[in-house]
């Protein structure tokens, strides 16, 4: 068994509101293994995002993680100093965010805010650093990376300013990379030029890459496995293949079959009543028991356990538990 | 057959670019360039294409939210830059939309009840009753109760808030409506709610859609016709079942074949470079820079429009038989 590059172990995250303490990720338990595309998937709310700013220490400061373990590897994040983050941050895991307009500086050209990050990280001289930043933007596709160094984001369409972003991110070859939703604002057309960048980074580079996206045709072209998340907890995970053509859990049932395509056509979609409890809605017992069409009486007192399907396939859900599943 | 409720033809739509130099020469972006069809009454029509492909304009066109350089809209055979005032208010109730992006498109100020009511008092319909009952009807509709009446749009969640966009754009009950990448920016699964709000009401009160998207799952779901759009020009038109399984121009082919759900791997196509600048538009066919097949041809005269099937058309050379020189199998 390899040694996984990152590891958590039932991480609590809570948010401090005017009004109390309220939970926002509960028992999140996760493993990355080396040269690894890790997709998360769920509706917006459900604590995604949230759990890549968790890993990467970068929690809204009205949040704080309560308890549970981040170790990359074998050095504990959480008990880390503010110093030691900077050092981690950007050349051992390195993030990209959804909108590469808002994730780029306006005022400084895209060869500096690249090579910033090895001027940061590295001892290298102002020559060398130029010619890293060179090769690295033809390596993420800029064709006339010389011309663009010069130039200002603004200069860019969207496609080549996510390039640019993706470069910032692989410049001091970390050893994983958290996209946050980075083809979302992209047209199909470009999404999958930049979905191919990443299958060659995979292939290449053997970088560890977490996926976040709430796009089922996404994360199954690109992410090896896949966790569900819901209201803040991780309810299904296993590998893609295993996910999309056998879901579990109701509520990746309820996803992947409310996806349009040609072959539903004429046919009512399928959809999940109600919405993402909010956090002050979030009560005992499993969180998606309300919005459940197969309910049962013990969902809404106790949250499941895990159950193992097949091999890495595990779900948590009460139906698959033992005593349910007499009861059925 | 039904007839068409609307009609376009040959619509250009040039914006004037901003002089650098007084001696400078005028520059126009040609956002639409050429573009002619026509939206039968009662059916949903698909407009797909990637963003500055001028999709969102002819959209505006047709409602005459920007004015035209050249060509006809046509409504129920008339056309609609001959309607007096009074006549263009009257058709303005028929003709609605909706947009991306509810956030934005909702008075973050004024009340649900307030928003839906603006409408009604606008164009002068019925008493004071009839209104109160018309918005709580169209509430409805949308699957809203009366207890939204009172709340403000950032009150509610982002599939309310286009549940509301739709109850405004319905309630002065309209025969058309341009949804402008109206479910973009919501969850799979309040999509798929919009959506089958959207076919219900199409049935209920027997609406045509013109459904502006680039979502390709969406719009093979949701309509019956699509025409793909590329630099301003249709460059391929057709039913949702030929067109969706068989597209015949190479851009259709790669953006179809963008659907990652069902494909297999060796199918995909990836183009190559960006949506070239509108104002400095290639010479020939618009998308001879992308394009794997470009022959010289392209890169000189425009492609003329060729039928396949009844109503599947494209613009392309390599089925122009005049002009093929390779054989395509």
């Amino acid at each position: 068994m390899q040694t996984p590059i990152l590891s958590i172990e039932n991480m609590d995250v809570s948010f401090q509101l005017s009004d109390g303490k309220y939970k926002a990720l509960e028992d999140i338990s996760f493993s990355v293994f080396p040269d690894e595309v890790v997709g998360i998937v769920g509706e917006s709310g459900c604590g995604k995002s949230l759990t890549s700013q968790a890993i990467l220490g970068i929690l809204p400061k009205n949040a704080q993680v309560d308890h549970g373990e981040i170790a990359y590897k074998n050095n504990n994040l959480l008990e880390m100093k503010e110093n030691d983050w900077q050092e981690i941050r950007g050349s051992a895991l390195s993030m990209i965010f959804q909108e590469p307009m808002t994730a780029l500086n306006p005022l400084l050209t895209v060869g500096k805010q690249i090579s910033e990050v090895l001027k940061k990280h590295t001892n290298l001289s102002k020559k060398t650093r130029k010619q890293k930043t060179i090769s690295m933007m033809k390596e993420v596709g800029l064709s006339r990376a010389e011309e663009l160094y010069n130039s200002y984001p603004h200069q860019l369409s969207g496609g080549m300013q996510q390039r640019i972003v993706i470069a910032i991110a692989l410049i001091a070859e970390p050893d994983l990379i958290i996209a946050d939703e980075p083809t979302t604002a992209l047209d199909v057309t470009i999404q999958a030029q930049i979905l191919e960048l990443f299958r060659k980074l995979k292939q290449y580079r053997k970088t560890s890459i977490i996926f976040i996206s709430h796009d089922w045709g996404v994360i199954r072209h690109i992410c090896d496995r896949v966790l569900v998340m819901y209201a803040g907890r991780i309810v299904e995970q296993g590998s893609v293949t295993e996910i999309i053509s056998n879901p579990k859990h109701p509520y990746t049932k309820g996803l992947i079959q409310s996806i349009p395509d040609h072959q539903k056509k004429g046919e009512e979609l399928y959809t999940i009543a109600g919405k993402v409890p909010s956090l002050k809605e979030r009560k005992g017992g499993c969180p998606f028991a309300d919005r459940c069409s197969s309910r049962l009486d013990i969902c809404k007192q106790q949250f499941p356990e895990s159950v193992v399907m097949e091999g890495t396939h595990t779900v948590k859900c009460h139906l698959y538990l033992k005593g349910a599943v007499e009861t059925l | 057959m039904t007839e068409a409720l609307v009609e376009l033809e040959n619509i250009h739509k040039y914006y004037k670019q901003r002089r650098r130099k007084l001696t400078d020469k005028n520059k126009y972006v040609k956002a639409v360039h050429g573009v002619s069809f026509s939206v039968k009454e009662g059916e949903s029509f698909g407009l797909v294409g990637e963003s500055g492909s001028g999709k969102s304009t002819v959209g505006q066109v047709i409602l005459q939210l920007t004015d035209l350089t050249q060509g006809s809209v046509r409504y129920r055979g008339k056309d609609v830059a001959s309607f007096t005032k009074r006549n263009l208010k009257d058709w303005r109730k028929k003709v609605q939309i909706v947009f991306q992006d509810p956030y934005a498109s909702l008075n973050p100020k004024k009340t649900v009840g307030w928003i839906l009511n603006e409408p009604l008092t606008i164009h002068k319909m019925g008493d004071k009753y009839y209104r109160k009952n018309k918005v709580l009807q169209t509430l409805e509709d949308v699957g809203l109760d009366d207890s939204y009446l009172n709340r403000y749009p950032h009150e509610l969640s982002g599939g309310q808030r286009q549940r509301v966009a739709i109850a405004s754009a319905i309630i002065l009950n309209p025969e058309f409506i341009v949804i402008d990448e109206g479910v973009s920016a919501l969850d799979v699964s309040v999509q798929a709610q919009i959506l089958n709000l959207l076919k219900r009401l199409q049935k209920k009160y027997n609406l045509t859609y013109l459904f502006i998207s680039h979502d390709l799952n969406v719009v093979q779901y949701f309509c019956d016709r699509i025409a793909v759009m590329y630099l301003g020009e249709i460059v391929e038109i057709g039913k949702t079942e030929e067109l969706g399984t068989s597209p015949r121009h190479p851009y259709a082919e790669a953006l179809f074949s963008s659907i990652l759900l069902h494909d297999e791997e060796e199918k995909r196509i990836v183009l190559e470079g960006d949506l070239p600048n509108p104002a400095d538009p290639p010479s020939g066919c618009p998308f001879h820079t992308r394009c794997k097949y470009a022959m010289n041809v392209c890169r000189v005269t425009k492609p003329t429009t060729s039928f396949f099937s009844g109503e599947h058309k494209v613009s392309c050379h390599l089925y122009n038989e005049k002009d093929t020189v390779r054989n395509i199998t």
